[in-house]
């Protein structure tokens, strides 16, 4: 008779943990709205609300009223229906020079940068990038390659550049919404070279809510004995673009 | 010691002042919005609007130039929007009748000024010529900007941005442009233990003429108890001949479609009803999820087990 009291109290005392999870989960299951920075550029017209036989949202702001398409020929909807202002799409860079100084063989050389994306309470974003070519001197007459990293890497997939034996100049990404090939701070891909047709690639993206995100760009270098001297330059370009 | 206290104490007061202020500076180079982020327009071909856009520069002056490119979502990844810069108003002459910038004076591709912590409002026309083709046209407004100057003196590269906003247009002679729309897979895990929630994964395909959004539900059902929840789909849009991966709504945010934390047991039903803007069919698909208390079970299994153990200790 004691083992089943021992036993009951013992049940009781796992049900009580139990609950006691279950009321932590749902302290944590709240969701709101931050303070908004909000403009409104663009007030055309009053807003309509679209709906349905079953259902029925909030409008943006645009030219919707009723009967004005007929009359004007067009009917525009700026900003995202779902949310009740527009609030504008940010992207910032923290520096825009990276400079490497003076490149001494196999000693790689480092440089950063932050990327911070913001699109409000407006759904998701990607940030791509591309180099108008790799590093090159001014005249053209020499090349910088891009990584290939200790073994293997392109500008799609990251790879591993570690060793200072391995030359070349690639990029890793940490931080806010990444691609999931920079594992850690070791991997390194090439940037897309739009010089040989190659498409810009993701460095950032996100179907969520964007705020302030952000993201350390790092650029690495690293020549060999016989790299010829110059100074070795070229350009990056981000392009942030929210959802549709 | 009076003294001494009150001297410390405006000390400490400079310090907390001298700090605060230190976080509060921006170390931003480039600091650059575009507002609206998305236009959306029907328009009769014949027609024309302007749309205007506010560019904020929150950094030091920097040279911008616009440009407007055609985009279309990538194929395997239709959230992804594949932009080619060769196909823009600047490389091609595809588009080159359908816009112009009114304001400021300039065309596409020339740099012009937008001086430090200022506003620019660029107003571009936009007009779809008379024999368009009755579909729908997607383009990026692209706004690039860089450096006023950068003088360059030692290994190193530059960076240039760009940002973009979207303009959606459905050339259409008529308001009510024909919508349908199909679901692509609605669903939830069979099986899940009580502690966890249900999430869903909808894909939602645009078989319509023009682009739309989804506009419904799901509605989560205790085939016991009869109590319900209800999630709201995000209206995202989905093109045209596309399929799009639909989330959820909350408080004027996207979340993924999942239901609120707490202990789920029996059997549930979820419906999800939606129909794409003005479509006349609504759609219905249901899914099933048995929510059992897994790690109860085992929990209470490893306290026995414990319990026997201990008890077999204290017995010897």
């Amino acid at each position: 008779m004691k083992k089943v009291i021992k036993l009951l109290i013992l049940l009781s005392f796992t049900i009580f943990l139990f609950f006691s999870i279950e009321k932590q989960i749902l302290a944590q299951g709240v969701i709101k709205s931050d303070n908004y920075e909000i403009q409104m550029p663009n007030l055309n017209s009053g807003a309509g609300i679209p709906s349905s036989t079953n259902f029925g949202i909030d409008s943006t702001i645009g030219q919707t009223a009723s009967g004005l398409f007929s009359s004007t020929g067009y009917r525009v909807k700026s900003g995202f229906q779902y949310i009740h202002s527009i609030i504008p799409f940010s992207f910032s860079i923290s520096k825009l020079a990276i400079a490497f100084g003076t490149l001494v063989p196999g000693t790689p050389k480092t440089d950063s940068h932050t990327l911070t994306v913001s699109a409000g309470g407006a759904g998701g974003y990607q940030v791509k990038a591309f180099e108008n070519n790799p590093l090159k001197t001014f005249n053209n007459s020499s090349t910088i390659l891009d990584t290939s990293c200790n073994t293997s890497c392109d500008e799609e997939t990251a790879g591993e550049w570690t060793s200072d034996s391995k030359y070349g100049f690639g990029f890793n990404v940490s931080g806010d919404d990444i691609p999931g090939d920079f594992t850690n701070d070791g991997f390194f891909r090439q940037f897309a070279d739009i010089s040989t047709s190659e498409i810009p690639q993701i460095v950032m993206s996100s179907i969520y809510v964007g705020r302030s995100r952000e993201a350390l760009i790092t650029y690495k270098v690293n020549v060999s004995g016989i790299q010829e001297a110059g100074i070795y330059t070229n350009f990056i370009t981000y392009i942030a673009i929210p959802t549709y | 010691m009076n003294t001494k206290i009150k001297y410390f104490f405006k000390l400490f007061i400079i310090l907390f002042i001298f700090l605060n202020s230190i976080s509060n500076v921006s170390a931003q180079e480039l600091n650059i919005s575009v507002s609206p982020p998305i236009t959306e327009i029907l328009m009769i071909p014949g027609k024309e609007t302007v749309q205007t856009y506010t560019l904020t520069n929150g950094s030091d002056s920097k040279l911008i130039s616009i440009d407007i490119v055609p985009f279309l979502p990538d194929i395997e990844n239709p959230e992804e929007i594949v932009i080619n810069e060769k196909d823009g108003l600047i490389q091609s002459k595809t588009y080159s009748s359908w816009f112009s910038i009114e304001k400021p004076e300039v065309v596409f591709g020339q740099k012009f000024n937008l001086p430090s912590n200022s506003e620019q409002n660029i107003s571009v026309k936009i007009s779809v010529p008379k024999n368009a083709i009755l579909k729908d046209y997607y383009f990026t407004v692209l706004f690039s900007i860089e450096k006023a100057n950068s003088l360059i003196s030692e290994n190193s590269l530059q960076t240039k941005a760009q940002i973009g906003s979207n303009i959606l247009i459905t050339a259409s002679e008529k308001e009510d442009v024909y919508k349908a729309s199909s679901t692509v897979l609605f669903s939830s895990p069979f099986i899940i233990d009580s502690l966890q929630k249900i999430d869903f994964k909808i894909i939602l395909e645009n078989t319509g003429r023009g682009f739309g959004k989804p506009i419904g539900k799901i509605t989560i059902e205790n085939l016991i108890t009869k109590k319900t929840e209800v999630l709201d789909l995000a209206p995202l849009n989905i093109l045209s001949s596309y399929s799009r991966e639909i989330y959820c709504l909350k408080s004027e945010e996207i979340v993924p479609c999942e239901s609120s934390p707490k202990i789920l047991i029996g059997l549930y039903k979820s419906t999800l009803s939606y129909n794409l803007d003005s479509e006349s069919q609504i759609h219905q698909e249901e899914t099933y999820t048995f929510a059992f208390p897994i790690s109860f079970i085992v929990a209470v299994i490893v306290t026995i087990i414990i319990y026997k153990i201990i008890n077999s200790k204290i017995k010897k």
